[in-house]
């Protein structure tokens, strides 16, 4: 008996050690392993830079439901003159609906009218995605061209998570109406399939996404990186423009997308030194500067005045949108024509480069150009579908951006 | 150490003085004292350890069926039992789903994969999860609610128990709450004879989530008092089918977690795959000495955390998924009576691995964060107690004691991976650090004095000790931990047998957590927010009074219970601002919230009350109903604003504390067939803590309040063949329990089937 309990234990146990063999095989043996990514120089092993823009859909439908519509226009006063000072507003651009901290205006006293910006929560986690727009910029444009080993490098800062990328998937120009479903219901741009169907309203998956991809991709490979980091940087700067203006307009639902409009444009640093789209603006115009940090402060304003959870002043939010709106759209014209010109100067990749970032950014001011003078955005349109800037009239761009944006 | 709890130090001091002069008394060898009397009546629920036997006998009410053997829980205390008749009655969909009719208990699922039980509004780190004793808390478990109660294969349970409130004398680290003891299957014993095998397979199905799996199973006795049971179970679980979406009570919107498909019921983010495998094999060397040695392996594949699946506001197609989770127990243990000063002695050898295998995917980035945290834990306990001691009549004496060490070893990796390129960059470090390791260890020893036949007095201590290392991490900016803490605790509880149906109790049970590597070390994206560590915490210490009343006649039973738990020192999450945040931790700037773990200055506060009542009716009928309430508020974690303007409050809500909620059961039980009904509701929970209300599993406003119906039917032919069925949802509610990132099933069909030879 005790024998055939031995037998049996022996048994067993053997299957108990098989079986056991089992649970060792959760180890980490199939981890990925660190790939190793050769420093790749900057050679370029070109790949015909064909309209970076990507086939980007034509802006059809700027819908005029947007309260940036009903502006009491003042569109061109500056007549194509292309020797602006960009440090002053020109008093014709001011409007007396426009809000300007603590001055005498048809504003209600509020709380920006110190001229700072007064968060509505202490944190703002946009500063993080600036900041990561900073640290991409320093790998990839500011200090020459960028290996393949910086790509991957400001990829994984644009893909960390609740960062740039997770931002830049799920944008929506809110100039545009959301996606209708055909049956008097909307669509999310965030579900299957929806992004295709209105690439301008979904322009964050539909457009940037693939641009993005693609230069990181190839810019890791070693691949036109001057181009490419040009392609990145007109995109995310791109995204900066219409997320400013995105949490600004749903700020009427949520009162804290205020500090992201804010930080958006500026990093969550002061005035003086903002940083991120900021930056470009303040380096080009800052008279724009001025004028959107302006505009950022009465959206502040109107929700300050308006403080229930849900904005119910929408005439008041109106005008600081519109404001706010104007000068960006200004301030980054100013940024183009600076590239334009810059490229003036420039030959080969470096003018290539130029080229990737004015058609991609410039592509950006389409719609409000075709909004405020559709002469003169047709041209630009027309210009900026060159695959190269060869056969374009640079001094007709700059012309024609000054022509349509007049005023900040 | 506080000083409203030194009395009961002291106690404990007295009790494992008094404990061990008592066990000196009583060596082997040493002149038997004579027993004292059995109580009166035992304390409802049952103390003994309870053996399904399905063949034994014909059920009736299906009391007949149980076979009683001592191994308790813990005594003159708030608990419950879900028996395995229970389990084929209510078709559970895992282990923490089979404690959803149980008082002081509300199942929170952030994932259908998952789901995490709180006791007494407390759940996770703040709780004990035991199988067969040995402890499933690791060093790794987290803030809040945790998945890892699911790792246990509800086929291969006999019963759970469930014991509310603290209970660290003997349990430990964690149980501030309550403890959760999943007790398994044993083999089936055939007296007298060899050889003797029983195979039985087993299927199920579910409608609303088309699950199919089944196990198979072999046990018997290989020769007389050699037994074994060993099974193989397997199932895949499909998308989940809600009752629909329920609506944010604030503004009347859709929450944004769960995600549901085109139909508006089909939830995204849930289904899951899993593999199951245990072997255990038992030995009656003889009369006084058992000995098993078990293998338990549960695999679960391919299961997305659901409000990760998509996240909030992400495009349909990101997710986080746990690719594996993963968790394997093998132990050995000798149970047997050695005597008066040791009988019920039980020695237990285990060791366990906890493996998590993560990828949170966004395709359309070509992005994949990854990351694998295991982690090892060797443990060792022995308990014992002696035999009762008659010391001047009509008094009496028993003593428990018992040691247990555990200790914790991790590994954690994360890596990032560009899918379009296939290259692969890994982090400094993982979800925790690399090479960490955990250790805690402690005695323990409770004297339960019986007077006048009638009156139960317990009084018990404890002394622990914790020790925490981790590597420190510097690209993460990761400081070193080598943390230990000694903690002594104590109880104190006294049990009244009025009369021959009423029983009156009371105790003071103090709980204690030290700070685990979780706590100390780990940086994650969680509900709330990110997460991210501080090395310099102290334990929490609890104290939970209690008074309840247990009825125990021929047509009632009835359990209720009022307590108030204090929690001091308590370890929560504190709002930081994005300048605070570590460095080389991105993720944690870019968090819509941030949080870092803190003790709180003060007391948090729990208070409740809970009960059920069971009506044994004639004909075979029985009505169960059960009853909770919980109110919890705590230091704000949030720091005084300096603007006096900005409204402030000292104190705010706990965490997800669950609503006013209940059951009714109603069955009927004869000639092995059983038909019945179910209902579960829950009230409004609009109570909300600072990290509720970013917590995008909890809609706008509250979770509302919702009633659930189930009928259920079954035939058993002895061992044979079983048959249960399970309409759930029989008004396809729309429904969800507090804090989860599921609704619940809605409208369909479980259906079981069991046959064995």
């Amino acid at each position: 008996m005790k024998m055939n309990v031995l037998r049996s234990s022996k048994r067993l146990l053997a299957l108990l050690g098989a079986v056991a063999l089992l649970g060792l095989t959760a180890c980490g043996e199939d981890d990925p392993e660190p790939t190793p990514v050769a420093n790749n120089s900057t050679a370029n092993n070109s790949t015909a830079n064909n309209n970076p823009v990507n086939n980007n859909p034509v802006n059809n439908n700027p819908v005029n439901n947007n309260p940036v519509n009903n502006n009491p226009v003042n569109n061109n006063p500056v007549n194509n003159n292309p020797v602006i000072d960009e440090t002053m507003v020109p008093a014709e651009c001011i409007l007396e609906t426009d809000y300007s901290p603590g001055a005498d205006d048809m504003w209600p006293a509020c709380i920006t009218d110190d001229n700072a910006y007064h968060n509505v929560e202490p944190n703002i986690s946009t500063s993080a995605r600036i900041a990561a727009f900073e640290e991409i910029a320093t790998l990839l444009w500011r200090n020459g061209a960028g290996s393949g080993e910086d790509f991957l490098s400001a990829r994984e800062s644009y893909a960390v998570a609740e960062g740039l990328d997770s931002r830049v998937s799920r944008r929506e120009d809110e100039h545009y109406p959301p996606v209708s479903d055909g049956q008097g219901g909307t669509l999310s741009c965030r579900d299957e399939g929806v992004p295709a169907m209105d690439p301008d309203r979904c322009v964050g998956p539909a457009q940037m996404i693939p641009i993005l991809n693609d230069a990181f991709q190839k810019g890791a490979q070693g691949m036109d990186p001057e181009i490419n980091a040009a392609r990145i940087e007109a995109t995310l700067l791109w995204f900066l423009l219409l997320s400013v203006h995105k949490e600004a307009v749903t700020c009427t639902n949520t009162k804290k997308d205020c500090d992201s409009s804010y930080a958006y444009y500026t990093g969550d640093q002061p005035r003086e030194t903002a940083i991120g789209l900021a930056g470009y603006v303040a380096a080009a115009s800052p008279a724009a500067h001025d004028r959107i940090w302006d505009g950022i402060l009465a959206v502040r304003c109107w929700r300050d005045l308006d403080g229930a959870d849900v904005a119910t002043d929408l005439e008041q939010r109106d005008l600081a949108l519109e404001q706010l709106d104007q000068a960006l759209h200004y301030g980054v014209s100013r940024v183009v024509i600076e590239r334009v010109e810059a490229l003036m100067g420039h030959t080969g990749v470096a003018a290539e480069a130029d080229w990737a970032f004015i058609q991609i950014l410039g592509s950006a001011l389409l719609r409000e150009a075709g909004e405020l003078n559709a002469a003169e955005a047709a041209k630009l349109e027309a210009a900026f579908t060159q695959d190269t800037p060869a056969g374009v009239d640079l001094d007709e761009v700059v012309m024609s951006l000054y022509a349509t944006f007049g005023c900040p | 150490m506080s000083l409203t709890h030194r009395p009961l130090i002291l106690a404990g001091a007295l009790a494992i003085f008094v404990g061990g002069y008592a066990a000196a008394q009583e060596i082997p060898g040493a002149p038997v004292t004579q027993e004292a009397p059995a109580p009166v009546k035992p304390t409802a629920p049952p103390e003994g350890d309870v053996r399904y036997d399905p063949g034994a006998s014909e059920p009736e009410t299906g009391e007949d069926v149980l076979v009683t053997e001592d191994r308790p829980m813990e005594k003159g205390r708030a608990t419950t039992r879900v028996r395995r008749e229970d389990l084929e009655v209510r078709q559970p969909r895992s282990a923490p789903d089979a404690l959803r009719y149980e008082p002081g208990v509300y199942v929170q699922q952030t994932a259908h994969a998952q789901g995490s039980a709180f006791i007494r509004g407390r759940t996770g780190q703040q709780t004990v999860l035991l199988f067969d004793e040995v402890r499933l808390n690791n060093s790794l478990f987290r803030q809040g609610p945790n998945q890892y109660f699911f790792t246990i294969d509800s086929r291969t349970i006999d019963h759970i128990d469930v014991l509310r409130g603290s209970a660290s004398t003997r349990y430990g680290s964690d149980a501030l709450a309550g403890v959760v003891g999943a007790a398994p299957l044993e083999p089936t014993w055939a007296p007298g004879e060899g050889l003797k095998l029983n195979a039985r397979a087993m299927t199920r199905h579910a409608t609303a989530d088309q699950e199919w799996g089944g196990r198979v199973q072999l046990d018997g006795q290989l020769a007389e008092g050699l037994g074994f049971i060993a099974g193989i179970g397997y199932r895949d679980v499909g998308l989940l089918e809600s009752g629909g979406p329920i609506y944010n009570p604030e503004n009347g919107k859709l929450p944004e977690v769960p995600r549901f498909d085109e139909d508006g019921r089909t939830q995204l983010g849930t289904g899951f795959r899993e593999l199951t495998d245990d072997l255990r094999l038992v030995w009656k060397a003889d009369r006084d000495v058992e000995l098993t040695l078990a293998w338990y392996d549960y695999r679960q594949f391919d299961a997305p955390r659901t409000d990760q699946c998509p996240p909030a506001y992400a495009p349909f197609n990101e997710c986080l998924e746990y690719e594996e989770q993963f968790r394997s127990l093998l132990y050995g243990a000798i149970d047997a009576d050695l005597g008066p000063a040791a009988e019920e002695a039980r020695v237990v050898v285990s060791w366990q691995k906890q493996h998590e295998r993560r990828a949170q995917e966004r395709p359309s980035s070509f992005v994949l964060n990854g990351g694998r945290d295991d982690v090892d834990t060797f443990g060792v306990l022995m308990r014992a107690a002696t035999a009762p001691l008659r010391l001047e009549a009509p008094v009496s004496m028993r003593l428990r004691y018992g040691i247990d060490a555990y200790r914790d070893t991790v590994e954690s990796v994360a890596w990032l991976t560009f899918t379009d390129l296939d290259i692969t960059r890994v982090r400094s470090r993982g979800q925790y650090l690399d090479g960490s390791s955990y250790a805690w260890g402690g005695a323990w020893s409770e004297a339960e004095v019986t007077l006048l036949n009638e009156v139960v007095v317990r009084i018990g201590g404890r002394i622990s000790h914790m020790e925490a290392k981790a590597p420190g991490d510097d690209p993460s900016g990761t400081l070193p931990v080598d943390r230990s803490w000694t903690t002594p605790v104590g109880n104190v509880g006294i049990e009244w047998w009025t009369t021959p149906w009423l029983t009156l109790l009371a105790s003071a049970d103090q709980g204690f957590r030290a700070p685990n590597l979780d706590d100390l070390t780990s940086r994650q994206q969680t509900g709330p927010g990110f997460q991210f560590e501080n090395a310099a915490l102290e334990p929490e210490e609890a104290l939970t009074l209690e008074v309840g009343a247990q009825v125990a006649s021929t047509w009632v039973e009835l359990d209720a219970w009022v307590y108030h738990s204090t929690l001091e020192g308590s370890i929560a999450r504190a709002p930081r601002n994005s300048q605070e945040c570590p460095p080389d931790t991105r993720q944690c700037g870019s968090s819509w919230s941030r949080f870092q773990l803190v003790n709180l200055p003060g007391e948090a506060v729990i208070w409740g009350a809970e009960g059920s009542v069971k009506l044994k009716l004639p004909a075979g009928f029985s009505v169960r109903s059960t009853l909770s309430y919980a109110w919890g508020d705590g230091p704000n974690p949030q720091e005084r604003p300096a603007d006096p303007t900005l409204a402030y409050e000292e104190r705010v809500p706990l965490s997800r504390i669950p609503p006013l909620n209940g059951s009714v059961e109603a069955l009927w039980r004869g000639y092995g067939a059983w038909f019945g009904a179910a209902m579960r509701w829950a009230t409004l929970q609009d109570r909300l803590a600072l990290g509720d209300i970013s917590d995008e599993r909890i809609p706008r406003g509250g979770t509302p309040g919702f009633q659930v119906y189930d009928l259920r039917a079954g035939y058993r032919w002895d061992r044979h063949l079983m048959g249960a069925l399970v309409v759930e949802n029989i008004t396809d509610e729309a429904y969800r329990y507090h804090g989860s990132s599921v609704n619940g099933p809605g409208r369909g069909l479980v259906f079981s089937l069991e046959a064995a030879y």
